[in-house]
C-alpha cells in the first residue's frame, strides 16, 4: 500500500522535492578475504544515487571502526566488525541516516 | 453462410466464408481487410484454408493489438488529445487564470514573496511563473498537513492574487488520467505499453495494407455503406498520421523501456544514474554562525540568478523544504526540443550564492534524446506564442485522428460481425436477450475476447483512483491515523499525526519495517529558530543521525519515517530539534496508542490531552 501513497503523492504533489536517504547493506563473502564483508548501497528514496558521500562505522562505544566515502557507483564495502556496530551515511545536512548491524541483511 | 458486399459501382465483392456458431471468434481471427475489398469472382467460393502470408500475419497482429485493449486504448488516446491543450482548456474555463498583459512583469520571486505573505501557513510549495504565457496568471500550489490541495493564481504584472482553484482542474484531471490512469504502481507503465502498441500497430498496419504508398490520395467512399466508409476512413487517417503515430510510438516505447522494464530491473538502464541535486554542506551551514540567520527573500534569490545568467528564462521556483536544501530555480535557455524547465540553478538560500546547476548544455547526447521525448510527445516544443498554439493545434488534430482510428477499428469489427451474429440469435425475444447478453459477457468472441475483463478491471481501478484523488484533494488524511498530543520540545509546542498514507485512513499507520507519514504541527515557538527537526521510532543513539528530517513548507511539514522491523511494546517515538545555537531538544511519545498521549483516531475521537512525557534538553559539547 505504500506504493499507492507514493503514486498519489507523485500525482498530486507534482513538484514535491521530498526524498530521504536510504542505506541498504548486506553481508557478503569476499573473494579477496576470508572475512565476511558488509556491502552497502547508498541512495535516496527518489531513486537517485549517493556517490562520494561520507560513510562511517561505529562500535557500540561510539568508537570509529571504519570511515571512507562511497565510490562513484554509490557503493561502500568494509570488513564486518566484531560485535554490534552502526553504519552512518552522511550525504549532507538533513540527509544523514544510521542503521545498526541488525538492519543489515 | 456467406456474406456478399455490393459496392456502389456495381462490382460484386465476396467474402466467401462459412460462419460457425462461434462467429465472433472466426471473424476476428480469419478475415482480413483484403478479403473485404478485393474483387473476386461473382461465384461464391467454398471454404478454403488461407495461407499465412506476411500481409495476413501483419493484419492479424494489427487487429489483435488494436482490439484487445481497445477500451483502454481509446481512453489513453482521447485523454492524451485533451492533455495537449490542457493549459488552454483551463484558461478558457477558469477566470482565475486569465490576466491582461502589461508592459512589465514583476520579479518572479516577488510573486512568491507575496503569496508567502498572503498564505503564511498554507505550505506554498512552488510557483510556476507562466513567463511564456502572456495571458496566463502565475500559479502556486497550496497544501496543508491535514490534507487538501489547491492552486492559487497571481497576476504576474500587478501581483494581485486572482483566486484559488481546485488542484484537479479540468486540464490537470485529463493530463493525469492520460499519464497514469489514476492507477497505483502500474498506471504509468500501463500507459507506456500503449506506446509500444502504437509502434507495432503502425508497422503491422503498413505491412497489411498492400501498396499503401499509392493510397495517400484515395479519399474515403463517403456514400458507401458505413462499414466500407469507416474502413476507408481508418486507412486514410492512418496513412496521413504515419509520422505522428511514429512519434507517439517511439516516445511511448522509450518510456516503456524505462518503466516498467528498467524500473523493475528487467532491462539494463541506458541513462546515467541520477545523483542527489546540489545542496548545502555542513560547512555552508557552519559559516552562518550561531543565531537565527536571515533567509533571503525569493525576490533576492531570483535577482541572484538573473545576475548570474541574464539569458535564463525562469519558469519554476522551488524553495528549500529544509535547511539543508538549496533554493532551486528551474527554467530554460531556449534549447530546441527541451521542456521549459529542464535546466536548474541551485541557490544558497541565506547568501544568494549559486552553489550548483543542472543545465541542458552539460548533458550527454542520450540524455538530450530523453529530454526531447516530452516536448515531442505532448507537442510543447513550440514553446510560446503563435508557434506554440500552431504545434499544439496540429498535435490535437492528429491526436483526435488516432482516437478515431481506435474507435473506427472497433466499430468496423462490430459492423462486420453484426449480421452474422444476429443470424445466430434465437427469434424468441427472451431467449434472444439472454443469448445477446451471453455474447457480451462470455470470455471469448467479440473484439476483446477474454481481454474484455482486463479492460473493465483496469477501468474500474482507474475509477476508484479518480474517486480517491478527489477525496485526497478535498480532505487529505485529516482525522486518520495516530495523533501524538501536543507537548513541549524545548521552546516549541509540537503535535504529530501519523498516517500510513494520505489515502490509507483505515490502515494501521505504524507497521513494522514500513514507512509512515509523520505530519508535524508547530503550535508554539518560533519555527525559524529550528535548524532541523528529526523523528525516529527509537531513541537516537547519536545526535548526528537523530532520525528522518522534517521537511516541507510551514503549514505542511512532515517526515517519512521508517519503522523498525520489530516494534517493542514500550517503543517510543522521538522528536529531536536542533536549534541554530547547536542545542538539541528532545521529547517522546508512546509509539503505539495509549489513549492519553497517543490516540488512535480511527477508533475514537478522544479529546487530545496535553502530554506529560519526557522533555529533555541536550547540549552537545561540540
Amino acid at each position: 500500500m505504500r506504493y499507492i501513497l507514493l503514486i498519489l503523492l507523485t500525482v498530486l504533489s507534482v513538484q514535491a522535492r521530498a526524498h530521504y536517504p536510504l542505506l541498504s547493506c548486506e553481508f557478503t563473502e569476499s573473494e579477496q578475504s576470508s572475512a565476511e564483508q558488509v556491502f552497502c548501497d547508498a541512495g535516496f528514496s527518489d531513486g537517485t544515487k549517493a556517490p562520494n558521500v561520507v560513510m562511517e562505522v561505529f562500535s557500540e562505544d561510539d568508537e570509529t571502526l571504519v570511515s571512507g566515502h562511497t565510490d562513484d557507483l554509490a557503493k561502500f564495502q568494509f570488513e564486518r566488525p566484531e560485535g554490534i556496530f552502526f553504519i552512518i551515511m552522511d550525504a549532507g545536512p538533513g540527509h544523514v541516516i544510521e542503521i545498526s548491524d541488525e538492519e543489515v541483511n | 453462410m456467406s456474406i456478399a458486399v455490393i459496392r456502389m459501382n456495381g462490382s460484386a465483392y465476396f467474402r466467401g466464408k462459412n460462419l460457425s456458431a462461434e462467429v465472433n471468434t472466426t471473424l476476428d481471427d480469419d478475415i482480413s481487410p483484403d478479403d473485404v475489398i478485393a474483387p473476386v469472382k461473382t461465384k461464391p467460393r467454398a471454404k478454403r484454408k488461407k495461407k499465412l502470408t506476411a500481409h495476413r500475419a501483419a493484419y492479424l497482429v494489427h487487429s489483435f493489438i488494436g482490439l484487445k485493449l481497445s477500451l483502454l486504448f481509446t481512453i489513453v488516446l482521447a485523454t492524451g488529445t485533451i492533455a495537449v491543450i490542457n493549459e488552454e482548456l483551463d484558461w478558457l474555463i477558469y477566470d482565475e487564470m486569465r490576466v491582461t498583459p502589461q508592459a512589465e512583469r514583476l520579479n518572479e520571486g516577488e510573486l512568491m514573496d507575496r503569496l508567502d505573505a498572503a498564505y503564511p501557513n498554507a505550505g506554498v510549495s512552488f510557483l510556476e511563473t507562466a513567463n511564456q504565457r502572456p495571458h496566463m496568471a502565475a500559479m502556486a500550489q497550496l497544501s496543508s498537513a491535514e490534507g487538501g490541495f489547491q492552486k492559487v493564481w497571481i497576476d504576474p504584472y500587478t501581483g494581485t492574487i486572482k483566486g484559488e482553484t481546485d488542484f484537479l482542474t479540468v486540464g490537470t484531471f485529463f493530463s493525469i488520467l492520460h499519464t497514469r490512469l489514476y492507477m497505483p504502481v502500474i498506471g504509468r507503465a500501463l500507459v507506456n505499453v500503449f506506446g509500444v502498441l502504437c509502434l507495432i500497430g503502425l508497422i503491422s498496419g503498413l505491412i497489411s495494407y498492400r501498396r499503401f504508398w499509392r493510397e495517400f490520395f484515395t479519399l474515403p467512399r463517403w456514400n458507401a455503406k458505413p462499414r466500407i466508409f469507416l474502413g476507408d476512413l481508418h486507412k486514410f487517417i492512418g496513412l496521413w498520421s504515419l509520422w505522428f503515430i511514429l512519434i507517439m510510438g517511439v516516445t511511448g516505447t522509450w518510456w516503456f523501456y524505462h518503466n516498467p522494464l528498467v524500473f523493475y530491473k528487467v532491462a539494463p538502464p541506458v541513462l546515467p544514474a541520477t545523483t542527489i541535486e546540489p545542496q548545502l554542506s555542513h560547512q555552508d551551514l557552519d559559516k552562518l554562525g550561531a543565531g537565527i540567520p536571515n533567509r533571503l527573500s525569493s525576490a533576492d534569490i531570483i535577482n541572484a540568478v538573473k545576475k548570474h545568467d541574464p539569458n535564463f528564462a525562469i519558469q519554476l521556483l522551488r524553495p528549500p523544504e529544509h535547511n539543508g536544501q538549496a533554493y532551486r530555480v528551474m527554467g530554460t535557455k531556449g534549447e530546441l526540443l527541451t521542456s521549459s524547465r529542464d535546466s536548474s540553478y541551485y541557490v544558497h538560500p541565506y547568501t544568494g550564492e549559486i552553489i550548483g546547476d543542472r543545465l541542458v548544455k552539460d548533458i550527454t547526447a542520450l540524455q538530450r534524446f530523453d529530454y526531447a521525448m516530452v516536448p515531442l510527445h505532448y507537442g510543447t516544443w513550440g514553446n510560446e506564442g503563435a508557434s506554440d498554439l500552431a504545434v499544439k493545434f496540429v498535435w490535437f488534430i492528429f491526436g483526435l485522428g488516432m482516437t478515431v482510428l481506435s474507435v473506427s477499428g472497433m466499430i468496423i469489427y462490430y459492423q462486420r460481425t453484426r449480421s452474422a451474429t444476429n443470424k445466430l440469435l434465437p427469434e424468441q425475444p427472451s431467449k434472444r436477450f439472454f443469448k445477446k447478453s451471453w455474447f457480451v459477457f462470455r470470455p471469448w468472441g467479440g473484439p476483446m475476447s477474454g481481454f474484455k475483463y482486463l479492460n473493465w478491471a483496469f477501468i474500474t481501478v482507474a475509477c476508484i483512483g479518480i474517486s480517491i484523488a478527489f477525496t485526497l484533494q478535498r480532505e487529505g488524511a485529516s482525522g486518520s491515523g495516530f495523533q501524538y498530543a501536543k507537548q513541549h520540545v524545548g521552546e516549541w509546542t509540537i503535535s504529530l499525526n501519523a498516517t500510513a498514507g494520505l489515502l490509507e485512513k483505515d490502515l494501521p499507520p505504524i507497521r513494522p519495517g514500513r514507512q509512515t507519514n509523520m505530519n508535524v504541527f508547530i503550535h508554539g515557538g518560533n519555527p525559524k529558530a529550528i535548524k532541523f527537526m528529526h523523528i525516529k521510532a527509537r531513541k537516537p543513539r547519536t545526535m548526528r543521525a537523530p532520525g528522518a528530517v522534517v521537511h516541507g513548507q510551514l503549514g505542511n511539514q512532515h517526515s517519512n519515517t521508517i519503522m523498525p522491523k520489530k516494534i517493542k511494546d514500550n517503543a517510543k517515538l522521538w522528536v529531536t530539534i536542533e536549534d541554530w545555537h547547536g542545542n538539541f531538544h528532545q521529547a517522546s511519545w508512546p509509539l503505539m496508542p495509549d489513549g492519553e498521549q497517543t490516540i488512535d483516531l480511527r477508533i475514537n475521537n478522544q479529546e487530545i490531552t496535553d502530554n506529560k512525557s519526557s522533555n529533555i534538553k541536550i547540549k552537545e559539547n561540540n
